[in-house]
Formats: C-alpha cells, sequence, structure tokens
C-alpha cells in the first residue's frame, strides 16, 4: 500500500490555520468540557435560583413573581429562619476550630517515627471512605440513651448518662462528636504539610538548646499556617453546607435544635412545595458562606506565614 | 507467534476517540428525549394501543407484587400498556421525583401519591375525582378516603392501616403476665397497661419498675413502645376526647385540656414511669428488633409490620401476637395508609381511572393482601365471610387477627386523620412537633408548650389551611 503525501492539503477536512491558531482552538477545545459544565450546571442553575427567589414557585403550577417578599418573610416572620442560621453558626464554628486543633495534634503524632505507623495511619483514615448515611446509622446506636455504647461508657465512669443527638443541648455537640471522628481528609492535609517543614530550621533550634515546645512554636506552627488557612476556609464552606447527619438522625430535631440550613432549604423546597422560599434561602447561605470566606482571607494577612516571603 | 506490527489498523487512537465521544454524545443527547405517552400501532385489531404509567415506591417484594397486579390488568385490557416506574424510597424522595416530574410535565398517569401531600396537590387539581369508581361494592372504608373541602374523592388509600399493639408471646409467658387483649371489649385501660408495662420493664439488675431498687438509667428492657409521630399521638388524643382540629375540621382543638393531658400521658410514659425508651426525633428501634431483641415487650406500631414479623417468625422464630390499644376514655384506633390517584394531566382519563379502580380492587392484589401487608380498603371483604376467608384464613395472619384486627378496624377507627381532610397539613406538624419534643424531653410540661405553640399554630391555620377550607 502506498503512503499518502504527508499532507496533502486537498484531503484536509478543515481549512489550514496557524500553528498558533490551532493551539489556541485546541486549548478552548480542551478546556470546553469544564467551562461548559459549570455554564451548563452551576452558572445556569445558580442564575435560575436567583430569580426563582424572587417569586412564589409552588412546583406544581405557575411562578408568581414576588419581588423581595420571600426574604421579608425570612427575615420577618418565618419561625425557623433564626433558628435554623444559630444551628448552623453553632455547628460550623464549633465544629471547624475543633476539628482543626484535633486534626493538627493527631496529625502531629501520625508524623512520629514509631512502629505500626501505617497501621495508625490507615485506622485514622478508615472513617472518611464510610459514607455519611451508614456511619450515621451507627453513630445513632453509639448514641441510643437507653442501649447505646457511650452511656454505658459514661456509667462505667460514674457519670451521668447524656441524651446525644435526643436532647436539646447535646444534639449540636454530639453530631460535632462525630465530625471530628469522620474528618480524616484534613489529618491528611497537615501530614502532608509537616513533611515540608524545613528540618534544618527544627535543627537549628534544637543546636540552639531549644525544646520541643519551642521547635512547634518558632518552626512548625509557623510553617503551618498556610495548611491550617486552607483547612479553616474549606471546613467553613463545608459545615455550612452539613445536611446529612441530621437528616438521617435527628430530622432537624428535638425541638429544631439540630434544623441546619441546608436541612431547612431541602424541607421548604420537597417538603413544603416552596421552591421559591427555598432558592432565597440558598442565596442566603450562598452569601453566608461567601462573607465567612472572606472574613477568613482577610484576616490571614496578619497570621498565615509563607516560608521564603518577606515578612 | 508474532504479533504483526499492523499497518492496516483500521482506526487510528486519534480517530477512535473522536468517534467514541461522538457516540458517547449521542447517546446522551438521546436520552435527553421525553418519554413521550405516544399511541403506537394496536395489538388488538381496530383498538388504539394506549400506554400508561403508574408509579409507586415499596420495597421489591412490593415491586413484584405490583408487576404482578399490573400484568393481570394488561392481560384483561390488551389495548393497554402499563409502564410500572418503580422509585424505591417512600416519603420525601418520592414527593421529590413526582414535583420534578410535575415540573416538566411527564407526570404518571397513576400513582401511589405520599399521603400528607395529597390534598395540597388535590387542591391544585392535580388529581382527577374518583367518586364514580368506588361505589355499590366496591364502596371504600371510610377513613381512608381522601376528600377535598368541595367534597371530591381524589383518592383512597390502598390499604387500610390501622394501629395495634404487638408483642412478644413467649415473653409473656416467662413472666407469667396475661397476653394484651385480642378484642376491643376486653381492651385494657390506660392505667392496666401501664401497670402490666412496669412489670415487664427491667433494668440489668433483674428489678421491674415496681421493685424499689429499679435503676432507670441501666435499662435491660421496656414495656412499652410507640413512635412519637402524628398517628400515635392524635390516637390517643382522640382516645382522651381531644384532638389537633376540632371535629368540623375548621378550628384548633389542641388547647382543650383533653389533648394536652394525652400529650402529658403519653411523656409521663418516659420521664416519670421510665417504661417507653427515651426518644424523641431520631427513628425508634424497629419493633421487629425491639420484640426479637426483647429489648421491648410491648410495642405500639401500624398493622403493616405485621409482614415484617411474619417474615421474623419464619427466619427467627419470633413468637408474636396483636392485640387491641389500651384506651384512656374512649376505645380507639386510626387508620392511615398512601392513596392511589390518577393525575388530571394524563391524556386517558378513563383508562386511568380503570387502571385505579383494578389496583384498588383487593381482588387484583392478593400477594398484599394474603401476605398481610395490606388490610383491604373496601367494606365487603370485612363483611363478605368468602372474601374474608381469602384474606386471614392463611398462615400470615394469626388466629386472634379476626378480633383484634378485622372486628377493632370495623367499630374504633374514629374519624379520618388530617392528611385525609386538610391541606399544608404537614406545614401544621412542623410547628407542633417540636414543640412536643420538649414535653417528650421532660424539659416542659405539655400545658407550657401547648400554651407557647398556639399562637403559632393559630397564625397558620388561619393563614394556610382555613382560607383553603372553603
Amino acid at each position: 500500500m502506498k503512503a499518502l503525501p504527508a499532507d496533502n492539503p486537498t484531503k484536509r477536512f478543515f481549512p489550514v490555520y496557524s500553528l498558533r491558531r490551532r493551539e489556541a482552538i485546541a486549548g478552548y477545545i480542551f478546556v470546553a468540557p469544564g467551562i461548559l459544565g459549570f455554564l451548563i450546571w452551576v452558572f445556569g442553575p445558580m442564575v435560575a435560583t436567583l430569580l426563582l427567589s424572587f417569586t412564589d414557585w409552588p412546583i406544581i403550577g405557575q411562578a408568581k413573581w414576588v419581588g423581595l417578599d420571600n426574604y421579608v418573610r425570612l427575615f420577618t416572620v418565618d419561625p425557623f429562619f433564626y433558628r435554623s442560621l444559630r444551628a448552623t453558626a453553632y455547628f460550623a464554628f464549633g465544629s471547624v476550630f475543633l476539628r482543626i486543633v484535633y486534626t493538627f495534634l493527631v496529625a502531629m503524632l501520625l508524623n512520629q517515627e514509631v512502629h505500626g505507623k501505617a497501621l495508625f495511619r490507615t485506622v485514622y483514615y478508615l472513617p472518611s471512605i464510610v459514607p455519611v448515611v451508614a456511619s450515621s446509622m451507627i453513630w445513632m446506636w453509639l448514641y441510643n440513651p437507653d442501649f447505646g455504647l457511650f452511656n454505658a461508657m459514661l456509667k462505667g465512669m460514674g457519670l451521668p448518662p447524656s441524651r446525644w443527638i435526643h436532647g436539646t443541648q447535646t444534639v449540636i455537640p454530639s453530631i460535632i462528636l462525630m465530625d471530628l471522628w469522620a474528618a480524616s481528609s484534613t489529618i491528611l492535609i497537615f501530614l502532608a504539610g509537616l513533611q515540608g517543614v524545613p528540618r534544618q530550621l527544627l535543627e537549628a533550634v534544637e543546636i540552639d538548646g531549644g525544646n520541643w515546645w519551642n521547635k512547634l512554636t518558632a518552626v512548625t506552627l509557623p510553617h503551618m499556617t498556610p495548611f491550617i488557612f486552607f483547612n479553616m476556609v474549606l471546613g467553613f464552606v463545608s459545615a455550612f453546607q452539613i445536611f446529612t447527619q441530621s437528616f438521617i438522625m435527628t430530622n432537624g430535631g428535638p425541638n429544631n435544635a439540630s434544623l441546619f440550613f441546608v436541612l431547612l432549604i431541602y424541607r421548604e423546597a420537597f417538603g413544603n412545595n416552596r421552591m421559591g422560599l427555598a432558592c432565597a434561602l440558598a442565596w442566603i447561605l450562598f452569601l453566608l458562606i461567601a462573607l465567612v470566606t472572606f472574613l477568613v482571607f482577610k484576616t490571614s494577612r496578619s497570621w498565615v506565614f509563607y516560608y521564603g516571603e518577606e515578612a | 507467534m508474532k504479533t504483526e506490527q499492523t499497518p492496516k489498523r483500521a482506526l487510528s487512537r486519534r480517530k477512535f476517540l473522536q468517534l467514541s465521544s461522538t457516540a458517547a454524545g449521542l447517546a446522551l443527547l438521546s436520552a435527553c428525549a421525553a418519554p413521550a405517552a405516544q399511541p403506537s400501532e394496536s395489538a388488538v385489531p381496530g383498538q388504539q394501543q394506549i400506554l400508561l404509567r403508574y408509579s409507586h415506591w415499596g420495597n421489591e417484594d412490593e415491586k413484584a407484587s405490583t408487576w404482578n397486579t399490573l400484568q393481570a390488568f394488561m392481560e384483561q385490557n390488551p389495548n393497554i400498556t402499563v409502564e410500572q416506574m418503580y422509585i424505591p424510597e417512600a416519603g420525601d424522595p418520592y414527593l421529590q421525583k413526582m414535583n420534578a416530574m410535575a415540573a416538566s410535565n411527564t407526570l404518571p398517569d397513576g400513582a401511589l401519591f405520599p399521603d400528607e401531600h395529597t390534598l395540597s396537590w388535590a387542591l391544585r387539581d392535580m388529581f382527577l375525582d374518583l367518586s364514580d369508581i368506588y361505589s355499590g361494592e366496591h364502596e371504600k372504608v371510610d377513613a381512608i378516603q381522601y376528600r377535598t373541602p368541595d367534597g371530591r374523592l381524589v383518592g383512597v388509600s390502598g390499604a387500610q392501616e390501622i394501629q395495634l399493639i404487638w408483642y412478644n408471646k413467649d415473653l409473656f409467658d416467662e413472666e407469667g403476665i396475661p397476653y394484651p387483649p385480642a378484642s376491643a371489649e376486653e381492651a385494657w385501660s390506660w392505667e392496666q397497661s401501664l401497670e402490666i408495662a412496669k412489670q415487664l420493664t427491667v433494668d440489668v439488675n433483674g428489678n421491674n419498675a415496681l421493685s424499689p431498687a429499679f435503676d432507670p438509667t441501666s435499662m435491660d428492657r421496656f414495656g412499652f413502645q410507640m413512635g412519637l409521630w402524628m398517628m400515635p399521638v392524635i390516637t390517643f388524643m382522640r382516645s382522651n376526647g381531644g384532638d389537633i382540629f376540632t371535629d368540623d375540621w375548621m378550628g384548633l382543638a389542641l388547647d382543650k385540656p383533653e389533648s394536652i393531658e394525652a400529650i402529658q400521658m403519653m411523656a409521663d410514659l418516659m420521664n416519670v414511669h421510665n417504661v417507653m425508651p427515651k426518644l424523641t426525633a431520631g427513628g425508634s428501634m424497629g419493633t421487629d428488633t425491639g420484640l426479637l431483641s426483647r429489648k421491648i415487650a410491648m410495642a405500639m406500631d401500624g398493622q403493616w409490620v405485621l409482614e415484617t414479623l411474619n417474615r421474623v417468625r419464619r427466619e427467627e422464630g419470633l413468637n408474636f401476637g396483636i392485640g387491641v390499644l389500651p384506651f384512656i376514655q374512649d376505645k380507639v384506633t386510626t387508620a392511615i395508609g398512601g392513596p392511589i390517584i390518577a393525575f388530571s394531566s394524563t391524556a386517558y382519563p378513563h383508562e386511568a381511572m380503570q387502571l385505579v379502580s383494578f389496583i384498588m380492587d383487593p381482588a387484583n392484589t392478593p400477594d398484599y393482601i394474603t401476605g398481610g401487608l395490606w388490610m383491604p380498603n373496601e367494606k365487603r371483604w370485612y363483611h363478605d365471610p368468602e372474601l374474608l376467608s381469602i384474606w386471614i384464613d392463611n398462615e400470615n395472619h394469626p388466629p386472634e387477627y379476626k378480633t383484634a384486627v378485622v372486628d377493632y378496624s370495623l367499630d374504633y377507627v374514629s374519624k379520618p386523620l388530617p392528611n385525609f381532610r386538610l391541606p399544608n397539613w404537614p406545614g401544621m406538624w412542623q410547628i407542633l412537633n417540636p414543640a412536643l419534643e420538649q414535653v417528650w424531653l421532660g424539659e416542659k410540661t405539655a400545658e407550657e408548650v401547648i400554651a407557647e405553640v398556639m399562637p403559632q399554630a393559630s397564625t397558620y391555620f388561619d393563614t394556610e389551611i382555613a382560607p383553603l377550607m372553603i
């Protein structure tokens, strides 16, 4: 078989462009799935929800333009809005700060040269591969006030039992505890960060006669601030969107103490058929997360340290 | 053998990728096409072939049983093909699917529908009026009819399901305690049943709730359990002469002393008498697990658990029994069940109603009836000895079933629950439930909580329910 000429313009289906142009076209084609995906599946729905948030749309039937009514209703008469906001903020701030302290400590422990290091690391990582629905079912049993393991342990230590997820005061701390247990991805990021702390600086502290505390505060912590910052931002973004745990275990109760924001959105949209109101809630949540993220970024300049950057 | 470096390779890698992505794209696009119910060429000469869609929830067994029923319908009506839309999850996920289909104009023709949303949808004219097909011998049980304020009958529960007492017979035998009565005439009073529950409530040291050494913080077994949801709560409110709504549905009866007292009596089971698990929102222990593990001696639950308990009996040897509910002032139970409806958007109203009427005939859903999951929705099944025998004379229905369930339901099912009459009822429960949870937790008394919640409940009733009731 005779080979065709390498570049036969008459056989070409597309016109010939310059290399630069061809590369540009190829580039756009390659990024197109991502951009289109964003436009169609994220940006489009966002615009739609913004518009819907100004309507009264029961899903069955036509949407009716009501201006700012949904927002006014939420901020003035809605019986669940502020409760839900409070519960979500309580959870978010509680879980993010505890999560950072706890996972940082665990990451430092897992960074020690000990026998069975791999085993420990695996054990701490395992919870994150358990689906939240499955772990929620297990934790429901652990938290059972009458037959649960936790109350049996408290009793064994001579302490009074708790209502855990069935008490208005204890439900959010209980969900935070459960969230800590599953925080292994944060541990992983810290662990990666700890391995990048410059060894020569740690050695320098040792030579100068510093102890572990000096090493931690003068070298490790400053170098870890970018990771703490990153985990804090991600932590807030996901904590404000908590849903599954209360959906499965408490359904927002008792007495709406765990009626998280996303659960309220879900209930208004799909339980009460108030899609307009739910869209307004979703936008409030979006702005809230944006605000918190902005504040974290804003303060970061004063406490996040990048190695090699001038102070 | 040496593999040939083939110059005649049909596809370059680039070409392959191009083709396969094109194919994938086309496949995606084709999936976007709406499932149209187009009439196709007829299987029966001279008749138009009609496609109907019927959606329902349930477990795998229910899926198979429903398919059998649909097949029987198609055999009787060769010009109609019914497509089964099976959505495994009941409740909110199912409703979401209905919402999505309503928004995209792809609703099926007939469906099993979430009970508490039925009236709200009906008032938006989403369902056909079924009054005509449920007359004569197909007259349905009164308490399970979904009626709009203007009197349209938009659906009837596929099954009547009433509240009963379920218990572990072996446990009662060992303790030498008489079984919960299986007929309403002998029903225990609240006090009697509380006394029995105390005898059956035992801590880890073996002391029962009547013993002075009883330690309620380390429990081994509870004498009683009920789910604290709308149905049991309303049942005992009515048993005490109270209710959430007035008899004409035009106002609230929640703050009547009888209603408040009943709520307090239920809460006291947990917080004063310690005979019931202290659970609130998140689900309680299933009746099957509770009875089998002997953590629960008596459980109040719907007739629908019969099917599950029968399976546990066959697989694990659970020896269970059925009793009627204890009563406070009046002997009362309540009935519930998701309705089977026909959507008004159907292109074939006549055939859709035919389908609904077929599924609603207990004779056409034998698996459900004899298996124990459903009580028939039709009046004559409770009176006609022949039909009654089909229903209960089998191994899935224990001997006491006739008096404890059939007769009990005939005489003691009170008026319909709110989901059969009131639009926007779920929103009311969303207000009441958190308030009641404070009573269940023992944080406040029923009196305090009802006084606190009444203004909000009244406002909701006046703005979201009452205007739709005229």
